[in-house]
């Protein structure tokens, strides 16, 4: 099930109502479980399987490293195999049977290795995430292991993260899973308009550029300028989708009650691939950081260490997003900007790079990942890569410009919510007006959902990983 | 910021449901309106029409009751029923235009049987897919379906609108797919205009030409948005994913059921009878044969009668446009239909025969082993870094520009793998050229032999060359192209039996090598004979008993590639190919014209009455005349149905892309036009010269064929056949030019084909 689909409107209303009829925590977790199930089951029932397997798997490994502590290294491991295990076999078998295949012909090696046909269930990437990073907390000892199963299972499947994050840090939801909900009408009513704002900015904004994107990136021959303005339209899609499915999950989350993660902050104003990094995609990033980056030894070996660190952390967060060289490519695209920043930036006075200048520079490096990000195929990447807008046709300007507009016009609303955020929301939190622009705005956005909806565009883009 | 006053709290409150109820207001009666005249025309236009057949179902109550599109209107004639009947009572014609099954059950119920008139027949005329159709996809007919109390019947709502959004739901996203892209439209334009525009133009409509153009070039035939964002429905396909595709719903599963229970309830005979079409609409109907044999068992179960006359033989002059019957047709058509129910005394209880179901082949193969050999050894080919060439001088008829040459369309049928790959790299694919550069993974069928390049850098890599297995084999273009190799039979196997009294086959084949090829039904057996540049046979059967078979044989040394096998008559049974149609070449858009200043006066020959009493429809040439303005651009296209003009010293241009040649499979040989002169002189003629060139350079593309004609000042129009100099390349793009010289007669061109010289003795 997915959150634009008219059935999610009808389950979210039942579970809403029955579980502020409810008022003890522990049938609200039941209540919460039971719903998450149905969610995530709703296609694929098996893929719950998997799903209680792998909470099941930490849930034991931290009772585990409770009881035997001198054992907990190997328990970690166990935990990590297993989750590691459960993610490599469903997301990377084919992806590496292929490449293995590929490699071993190119040295004259007769084979038969090839794809097996694996079905990727949705969210496995991002639950496997949250489950490690329990494991790994308990091991750090920032987290005390948890005995109730219930609570935990809940915060692993609760529904309004499950699919596509944020990535969840366990103490975060097991805190909130053990703890009491409180109505409270400002959550009700933040939440819903959090929901509204990111389904609009999915259906509306991403849904009015993504067509065209597809249409270039589908052309057989692009030309330069419609592919890089593709490309631009790429870089509102994926925001206005990705961001949408955030708001959307945390505007549910909040209305039962519990605060998510904010996993976006404005990264096309970030000045730079570090601040880019903790703006974007901030859930993910920060348990990279956190549990990889920092394990592997951080930023305090030195140079060429750090350089090693951040190459080997950036390419497999490129490969957690998609089982293809092109997303190991965007990431290691990534790490080279955040070399590169951490080299050039200490020697460039801030005077000659001011706040627009950064942002305009970087936000260019960002179009550019997301050429990478966008094209799978590694040979028409490389042929697309080298194609200049200089070359256009007089008709190639115009299908340019045409595609520039349609970007503009996705954009618009984003651009109106960021000065809403920034200049009038300030201004109206403890006024009367918050109430009347409230119910206009969500009454408009409600009637943009209804009119601009479009069947066909209906699956996230993060879905996929 | 100053208006940032403290309101009182009860107004804002006030204001904060106030403001939603007036957008909701507004919005509703935006998007519940019809998003465009068109829209709304159709919309209102289906209402009114219910109306006004209401209203003439008052007036004369049906005896014979004819229902469908608006065939039913220009197909029928009810006079032709009344005399061949002796039928005294009304003759009905029910149309409901762009209907299918749903609104005529619709009507049916609503309108006929529930508002108390019982017909004694009730005749549905139209395409077998259409009375297959349960789905609605236009939002404006599930609207009307719905205003039509369809939903009274739960089972026929199930099956109509179940699982399908409302109308209204339906009518309100087209309105804001419109809003959509007309905001895109408007931004567009504005900016296009203003950096591309001329001086002096107006931006928005400069902006919108260059736009739509450069979109047009850019993405072709998916120049728009959104997939359905330039038609006049809205998201209505996005919004029904599971519409049924052109072949309509399983017959057990459509409205056929529930048409025969509601006339059989209430007493009346119900006949379905499938509609002719042109030759150039017949996919318009295409149903699979076996869901074809479904439908008809299943009228035949329930008690209904069937006519077919979806291959009912009429000229094409039977026709006035592509759907629609002619005033001959309509006489055909009508006479056909009204003797079949005299002679089944249907007014007096009887019924119709049986309908008799086509048969589909229940096996598909090339029987035999291949007669083919190919004894020579790949060497690295000159000039290519990692193709090489394997030399098939006796199998040049197979390359691929051969094959394009002659219509049947590259891949050569050979296919090769490289015996020292793994399976996944071995295959190579057929290319329309070899890459000099780079190890392809491809095979190329040259002139000089086979050009085979594995998929990657290997010493002395072994080439296996074998015949493509697969039946039919898909040329580059994307058509069937059915092989029968030398010493094997393309054979087409039935274990049912065929139903008629007598079997009828013809095939039409080309046939590449020295040998030649026989048609065999059973036991009998024709050589192909051949007719130009193609081979023929027909046999006459008796129907076979048993399981039987029909097959192609090529000969040991022949290559064989059947384009047409075709059973049957008048129900034909095509198991390859359509038959070649005509290339229409007035159906294009005239992209030039040169000629004289136009006359200030209309000359006595070409006036209102004289055209009417020679064309048989208003069809003078209209120019502007007067002190008011000047004499304008001659609307060449005012009798676009029935022809266009060409003045003295005119010279047309019609260009005919590929996609309209590429019905003729061989290229098209003669130009069968239809003219006639209008002059001041009743015996003078009027000479006409034809040029053909290819429009790969527009209007300077080489000159393939000419040919002319004189066409006479009076009488009927005048038919030739002008066999080209040249026979023409096939699936080209091609200009016709059509010049008349200056200060003679008019001429009048009711049709201009391009056909083959086969097609004319058909």
């Amino acid at each position: 099930m997915s959150f634009v689909q008219s059935e999610f409107i009808a389950f979210f209303a039942v579970v809403y109502i029955l579980y502020w009829a409810v008022h003890y925590r522990i049938a609200q977790n039941l209540l919460l479980i039971v719903a998450s199930a149905l969610f995530y089951g709703w296609i694929h029932p098996f893929w719950l399987v998997l799903l209680y397997a792998a909470a099941g798997l930490d849930y034991a490994g931290g009772l585990g490293m409770a009881a035997w502590p001198a054992h907990k290294g190997k328990v970690l491991a166990l935990s990590l195999a297993g989750n590691l295990g459960l993610l490599g076999y469903y997301k990377y078998c084919d992806f590496f049977l292929t490449s293995v295949g590929t490699a071993l012909h190119a040295l004259g090696v007769a084979s038969d290795i090839g794809p097996i046909g694996v079905l990727l269930p949705a969210g496995i990437s991002f639950y496997t995430f949250q489950s490690m990073a329990y494991s790994i907390d308990v091991y750090r000892g920032d987290l005390k292991p948890r005995k109730n199963l219930l609570d935990y299972i809940l915060a692993v499947s609760f529904f309004c993260h499950l699919v596509a994050g944020p990535v969840q840090r366990a103490g975060n939801l097991l805190v909130q899973a053990e703890t009491k909900r409180v109505f409270r009408l400002a959550d009700m009513r933040s939440g819903f308009g959090l929901i509204l704002w990111g389904a609009f900015k999915k259906i509306v904004c991403a849904g009015t550029v993504s067509p065209f994107v597809d249409k270039v990136y589908g052309l057989a021959h692009p030309s330069g300028g419609m592919l890089w303005a593709a490309t631009l339209g790429f870089t509102v899609q994926i925001l206005a989708d990705f961001s949408g499915y955030t708001d959307m999950a945390r505007g549910t989350a909040r209305m039962l009650g519990w605060e998510l993660m904010e996993n976006f902050r404005h990264p096309y104003l970030a000045e730079n691939p570090s601040d880019f990094w903790q703006r974007w995609h901030v859930s993910f990033s920060s348990w990279i950081r956190d549990y990889l980056y920092i394990s592997l030894g951080g930023s305090r070996g030195g140079f060429w260490r750090t350089t090693a660190v951040t190459f080997l952390t950036m390419t497999l967060s490129g490969l957690w997003h998609g089982a293809h060289w092109n997303f190991v490519l965007w990431g290691m695209y990534h790490a080279t900007l955040l070399v590169l920043h951490r080299l050039v930036a200490p020697r460039i006075p801030t005077s000659l790079a001011p706040r627009p200048l950064a942002i305009a520079l970087m936000f260019v490096c960002t179009v550019f990942g997301w050429f990478l990000f966008r094209e799978t195929d590694l040979s028409r990447m490389l042929q697309l890569v080298t194609l200049s807008p200089l070359t256009n046709t007089r008709t190639e300007w115009i299908a340019t410009v045409t595609m520039l507009v349609v970007t503009g016009i996705s954009a618009l609303p984003l651009f109106g919510g960021l000065l809403y955020e920034r200049l009038i929301a300030p201004r109206l939190a403890y006024t009367p007006w918050r109430f009347p622009v409230d119910t206009v705005g969500w009454t408009a956005m409600a009637i943009c959902l209804f009119v601009f909806q479009r069947m066909d565009a209906m699956n996230f883009i993060y879905f996929r990983f | 910021m100053r208006f940032w006053r403290p309101l009182n709290t009860a107004t804002a409150v006030l204001v904060g449901i106030v403001g939603p109820i007036v957008l909701l207001r507004f919005a509703a009666p935006y998007f519940g309106g019809h998003p465009s005249a068109a829209d709304a025309g159709a919309a209102s236009d289906q209402a009114k029409r219910g109306a006004d057949l209401a209203q003439r179902l008052h007036d004369t109550p049906p005896g014979i009751l004819i229902i469908g599109n608006s065939k039913a209107m220009t197909d029928m004639d009810p006079d032709i029923y009344s005399k061949a009947l002796n039928y005294t009572k009304p003759v009905f014609r029910a149309e409901v235009p762009a209907s299918d099954a749903p609104q005529w059950y619709a009507f049916l119920r609503q309108r006929v049987f529930t508002a108390g008139y019982v017909p004694d027949v009730v005749i549905v005329y139209g395409t077998l897919a259409g009375m297959l159709r349960v789905a609605e996809g236009q939002w404006w007919a599930r609207e009307h379906l719905e205003n039509e109390h369809l939903t009274a019947t739960e089972r026929v709502q199930r099956k109509v609108l179940g699982g399908q959004v409302s109308a209204r739901v339906d009518r309100a996203r087209a309105r804001g797919a419109e809003l959509r892209e007309a905001a895109i439209n408007a931004g567009r334009d504005l900016v296009v205009g203003a950096l591309f525009g001329e001086a002096g133009e107006d931006r928005m409509t400069a902006g919108r030409k260059a736009a739509d153009a450069a979109l047009d070039e850019e993405f072709g035939a998916s120049a728009t948005y959104f997939e359905n964002a330039q038609e006049r429905v809205g998201p209505v396909v996005e919004a029904d994913p599971g519409l049924p595709t052109s072949a309509g719903a399983d017959p057990d599963a459509s409205l056929i059921p529930d048409l025969i229970a509601l006339a059989h309830t209430h007493g009346s005979a119900i006949i379905f009878v499938r509609a002719p079409l042109p030759e150039g609409s017949k996919q318009m109907d295409a149903v699979p044969v076996d869901r074809e044999r479904a439908a008809l068992l299943l009228i035949n179960r329930l008690g209904a009668g069937w006519l077919d006359l979806h291959d009912m033989p009429l000229p094409a002059d039977a026709f006035g446009d592509f759907i629609h019957l002619a005033p001959s047709g309509r006489t055909a058509v009508s006479t056909r239909i009204a003797r079949a129910l005299a002679d089944a005394h249907v007014l007096q209880g009887g019924a119709l025969p049986p309908a008799v179901a086509r048969v589909a082949p229940s096996h598909v193969e090339r029987v035999g082993t291949p007669v083919f050999s190919l004894t020579a050894t790949a060497a690295l080919a000159p000039g290519y870094v990692c193709t090489w060439l394997l030399p098939a001088p006796e199998l040049a008829m197979l390359a691929n520009d051969a094959l394009n040459a002659n219509g049947i369309g590259a891949p050569s049928p050979l296919v090769a793998s490289v015996v020292d790959e793994v399976p996944s790299s071995a295959e190579l694919h057929p290319r329309p050229t070899p890459d000099l550069s780079a190890c392809g993974q491809s095979i190329v069928h040259t002139a000089a032999g086979l050009l085979l390049a594995p998929v990657s850098q290997l010493p002395d890599p072994t080439f296996a060359v074998t015949l493509s297995p697969a039946l039919p084999l898909v040329n580059l273009r994307g058509d069937p192209v059915w092989w029968a190799y030398p010493g094997t039979a393309l054979t087409f196997s039935f274990d049912a039996p065929w139903d008629r009294p007598k079997l009828h086959a013809y095939v039409r084949a080309q046939v590449l090598g020295a040998g030649r090829a026989t048609l065999s039904v059973g036991d009998q057996t024709v050589p192909l004979v051949q007719h130009g540049r193609v081979y023929e046979a027909t046999i006459d059967a008796l129907p076979p008993t048993g399981k039987w078979a029909v097959a192609v044989h090529a000969a040991a040394d022949a290559w064989v590639v059947v384009d047409e096998l075709v059973l049957g008559t008048d129900e034909r049974v095509e198991l390859i190919g359509a038959p070649m149609q005509p290339v229409d070449a007035l159906r294009s858009s005239i992209s030039e014209v040169a000629g004289e200043p136009l006359p200030t006066t209309v000359p006595f020959f070409a006036t209102r009455e004289v055209t009417l009493a020679r064309i048989g429809a208003e069809c003078p040439p209209i120019w502007h005349t007067g002190p008011a303005s000047a004499p304008g651009p001659l609307d060449r296209y005012l009798c676009f149905d029935k022809g266009a003009w060409a003045l003295p010293g005119d010279h047309l241009r019609f260009p005919v892309p590929d996609e309209y040649t590429a019905v003729l499979g061989l290229g098209g040989d003669t130009l069968s036009v239809s003219a006639m002169g209008f002059g001041a002189d009743p015996k003078g003629l009027v000479h006409a010269s034809f040029v053909v060139r290819s429009a790969e350079q527009a209007g300077k593309g080489a000159v393939l064929a000419r040919g002319s004609a004189d066409f006479p000042n009076s009488g009927p129009a005048l038919a030739v056949d002008i066999p080209l100099s040249t026979p023409l390349p096939p699936r080209a793009p091609l200009e016709i030019d059509v010049d008349v010289p200056q200060g003679g007669p008019y001429l009048f061109l009711e049709r201009v084909h391009l056909v083959e010289s086969e097609m004319l003795a058909q």
